[in-house]
């Protein structure tokens, strides 16, 4: 604990002095207004050292504050200056909090608090359409790494006073500032409680991401139940829905939650084409992802245990194929998929200029010629290359799709259909098993509600139907209702 | 200590009890109804169900009597310590019950389809799996019986419509030509093979909602759904299905879909994981009826002995005959259906009555067993 103001501007100075010794963005300046001492502080490159200049060093510099110290600060408060954002604050932890986001603090001699100016003027990024969630018709901007600036974003788009940002903080030595933001009434109180709860028990030294906390409002289960989004245009619809964002300083990834399965399948794109299109897409993303996650394991499982499944024309093609090569075929697929994946992490890793020679070098030329050189056989490769376009459609799922293809290639390698059907009953029990904030995450496909499952999974309602019947999160199927 | 007084809806209950059913269907077969007529087995199902209702009869009183009281704690309630028997008698026979169809699931494996894997592993693998969702609670199992239910109904449909083609009305044998002896034997084997009302016992206190009208639709969903696999098995496969120790997988095996020769492996996949939500469902039991045993156990100890009871049976079934002999035997599983499905409760629900008169219990208990 570091105390409170002491109004002896020496002592008080040499506080932060010492606190931010070595510390070459600390800046501190003296002045004498009309034979009272006071300091001025702040952080360079945090602050507008203009609007410092012009909104506060100026009109201080010409003042005259009364003799009288317990007059003085509210004197410049109400008669010198003109800054919108200001506030008293006697505590130097605090003090030291704000100083460092972007905040400058006057000291006056004799005061027992310290004013504080909201000067920030640090560089941000432009609003810039996400790259990993690009929209066809949506809105082309996206969140950036100020939270108030994301805020804005939001608040343009929902004009009502029943739009809430509740401050919060994380981060022992980080202070990482964030805001929960809900649409009060619509929003359920129990789940803003139970984030707000979560968030305060979060125990993290530092926060540089959205995803420090994604662990802490999830439990355990392979699928998440934390949305993340980089669209303002989804956040609006979301907490429309009841949903609680959290907007992180430092990230333009905004947590969404609770966050259902179903909603990994859906785009803003969906609500802005015509429903048929939007529906036809979805069951497209449906396959997607079977076709992601089962293929490789059902081919390895289907060619090497049970070949009668397949036509006799294809089968007769996988077996001259799997004869030029050395390998088995589940040998063949593993080693593919491992291959397939180092690539694509090279070429993410790799610099820009890169990244396409990566992609050319790895895709073609090595594809290519481990096929005609007899190493691998060219339906395995196909059923690869094929797995990984798949997963791309559906791309909030990739983390969980990838380790997936792997246990079901295994899975089916070893013990075949059943193999992968074991596998994937143990995937549904999983998810069976995973709630958001008392939402099962399943739902509402199991536990089971017609309605939902025709309003916006199964298909998408016109817009005179989904403006009618709204659909809050905490009337899905299966809510735990407390005792 | 915050407890949910009711975990799952009687609808998703039911489900999950169709699927648990449902699941040994592939054993029906007309030795496994005393020979003869699959026709008949129609009946005899019809049969089964009915009496059913009456076996139900108790186990739906004593939910009436002890609403939200799981089946364990009401009997400990009601007799003392003498409750501890009641649990210890379920536990017993679940473990029993599903276990002894375990084996016979791995003897289909090892004897019919003859895989290039061990058998005895996928066993192993199988009931892991039904483990983690009993872990993971009654919930859990429940909903994922849900999407079981639906692929369930599509991988039986697509073959039950692909069989269709292939019916032959010559096939069909007039019914009762030999008189009701087969019925009556038919009907007792179903109801024998019919250990989900031990489930039912054990697992109903945790689900809300209207559980008569349910159970009806239950008994009626089963119903239909083995009068029309025994109706196909008749009528495609004729006198074949009379040789075979499982008829239902010789039709799966006859399925042709264009150039896809058979589809015998997507069926049992599928069947696969209806065995897995039944012994899942089957464990969550058992848990409860251990944690009546001893109350004081964490609830992993009682998933891991249910477990490994199941586990020693479905061994026992598949490596012994003796064994095999006993554990499959009609006669034993009739006798446990009568005992866990309606002599306990009636004998929990008398006593827990008299108590109630005398102002002892009756009112409404919240679900102490640990399901989740």
């Amino acid at each position: 604990m570091a105390g409170t103001v002491t109004g002896d501007i020496r002592r008080d100075k040499a506080f932060f002095e010492q606190r931010f010794t070595n510390a070459m963005d600390f800046m501190l300046r003296d002045m004498d207004l009309g034979g009272v001492k006071a300091a001025l502080l702040a952080l360079d490159g945090l602050v507008s050292k203009q609007i410092i200049t012009l909104s506060i060093l100026n009109p201080l510099l010409a003042a005259r504050p009364p003799k009288d110290p317990r007059a003085r600060l509210s004197y410049i408060e109400e008669q010198v200056l003109g800054s919108m954002e200001q506030k008293r604050e006697r505590s130097l932890d605090t003090l030291l909090t704000l100083l460092m986001s972007g905040f400058a603090i006057l000291l006056v001699e004799g005061c027992g608090d310290a004013l504080v100016f909201g000067v920030q003027g640090f560089e941000t990024r432009g609003p810039e359409e996400p790259q990993n969630e690009v929209m066809q018709r949506g809105a082309k901007d996206g969140f950036t790494e100020s939270y108030q600036n994301n805020i804005a974003m939001i608040r343009r788009r929902m004009k009502t006073t029943a739009l809430k940002f509740e401050k919060a903080q994380v981060g022992s030595e980080s202070h990482t500032p964030l805001a929960l933001c809900y649409l009060e009434g619509v929003a359920s109180p129990e789940i803003v409680a139970g984030v707000r709860e979560k968030l305060r028990a979060c125990d993290l030294e530092t926060a540089l991401g959205a995803g420090y906390l994604a662990g802490y409002l999830e439990r355990r289960g392979l699928f998440s139940g934390v949305g993340q989004t980089e669209r303002p245009d989804v956040v609006c619809g979301k907490i429309a829905e009841g949903r609680v964002a959290v907007l992180v300083e430092g990230t333009p990834s905004v947590l969404l939650v609770p966050f259902l399965f179903v909603e990994n399948f859906q785009t803003m794109d969906d609500y802005l084409t015509r429903p048929f299109y939007a529906a036809f897409i979805r069951w497209l993303k449906y396959f997607a992802f079977f076709v992601s996650a089962f293929l490789p394991g059902l081919y390895v499982a289907i060619a090497a245990h049970h070949p009668e499944l397949l036509p006799e024309s294809l089968m007769l093609k996988i077996a001259g194929e799997e004869m030029r090569t050395p390998f088995p075929v589940f040998l063949e697929t593993l080693l593919l998929y491992f291959l397939y994946e180092i690539l694509r992490e090279a070429g993410l890793r790799a610099p820009k200029s890169l990244g396409s020679t990566v992609s050319i070098v790895g895709g073609l030329v090595i594809g290519e010629t481990a096929v005609e050189a007899g190493v691998v056989s060219a339906p395995s490769l196909m059923t690869v290359a094929l797995t990984a376009v798949a997963g791309y459609a559906v791309s909030r799922l990739y983390e969980p799709l990838s380790l997936l293809r792997l246990v079901f290639l295994i899975l089916g390698g070893i013990f075949g259909v059943w193999g992968v059907t074991i596998g994937l009953t143990l995937v549904l029990l999983d998810l069976s098993a995973t709630g958001s904030f008392g939402v099962p995450l399943l739902s509402p496909v199991s536990p089971f509600r017609a309605r939902l499952v025709w309003r916006d999974v199964a298909a998408r309602e016109p817009w005179k139907q989904l403006s009618k019947r709204r659909a809050r999160v905490q009337d899905m199927p299966g809510v735990e209702k407390k005792s | 200590m915050e407890t949910t007084k009711h975990t799952v809806s009687a609808r998703q209950f039911f489900v999950m009890m169709f699927v648990s059913h449902a699941a040994l269907s592939l054993f029906t077969g007309s030795r496994s109804l005393g020979g003869g007529n699959l026709l008949e087995g129609i009946f005899s199902c019809g049969l089964a169900q009915l009496v059913g209702g009456a076996v139900m009869w108790p186990i739906l009183l004593l939910q009436r009597r002890c609403p939200g009281l799981p089946l364990p704690q009401a009997a400990e309630q009601a007799l003392g310590k003498w409750g501890k028997l009641v649990s210890a008698a379920y536990l017993l026979y679940l473990a029993a019950a599903n276990g002894a169809f375990l084996g016979l699931f791995q003897i289909f494996l090892q004897d019919t389809v003859n895989p290039e894997f061990s058998a005895s592993v996928t066993i192993v693998l199988l009931l892991l799996t039904a483990a983690y969702g009993a872990w993971r609670g009654i919930e859990c199992v429940a909903r994922c019986a849900g999407v079981v239910f639906v692929l369930f109904l599509l991988g039986t449909g697509l073959v039950f419509c692909i069989t269709a083609a292939r019916f032959e009305s010559e096939n069909l044998r007039p019914v009762f030509y030999d008189g009701w002896g087969q019925t009556l034997y038919g009907a007792a084997a179903f109801l024998a093979r019919t250990s989900v009302y031990a489930d039912m016992a054990v697992l109903l206190p945790f689900a809300k909602g209207v559980r008569a009208r349910h159970f009806w639709g239950w008994a009626l969903g089963c119903w239909g759904f083995i009068a029309v696999l025994l109706l196909l098995l008749a009528g495609c496969l004729g006198p074949y299905a009379d040789t075979q120790n499982f008829p239902v997988y010789a039709l799966s095996a006859i399925t042709e879909v264009r150039s896809m020769q058979r589809l015998d492996a997507v069926f049992i996949g599928v069947w696969i994981m209806a065995l897995i939500v039944r012994m899942g469902s089957a464990m969550a039991a058992g848990r409860a009826c251990f944690a009546g045993i001893f109350p004081k156990s964490r609830p992993g100890v009682g998933l891991c002995m249910a477990a490994a009871l199941m586990l020693a049976a479905a061994f026992a079934t598949a490596e012994s005959r003796s064994a095999r002999m006993f554990l499959l035997g009609a006669g034993a599983h009739l006798a446990g259906v009568f005992l866990c499905g309606a002599a306990l409760p009636l004998a929990v629900f008398l006593p827990a009555g008299r108590q109630k008169s005398k102002g002892k219990g009756g009112a409404a208990h919240e679900s102490q067993t640990p399901l989740r």
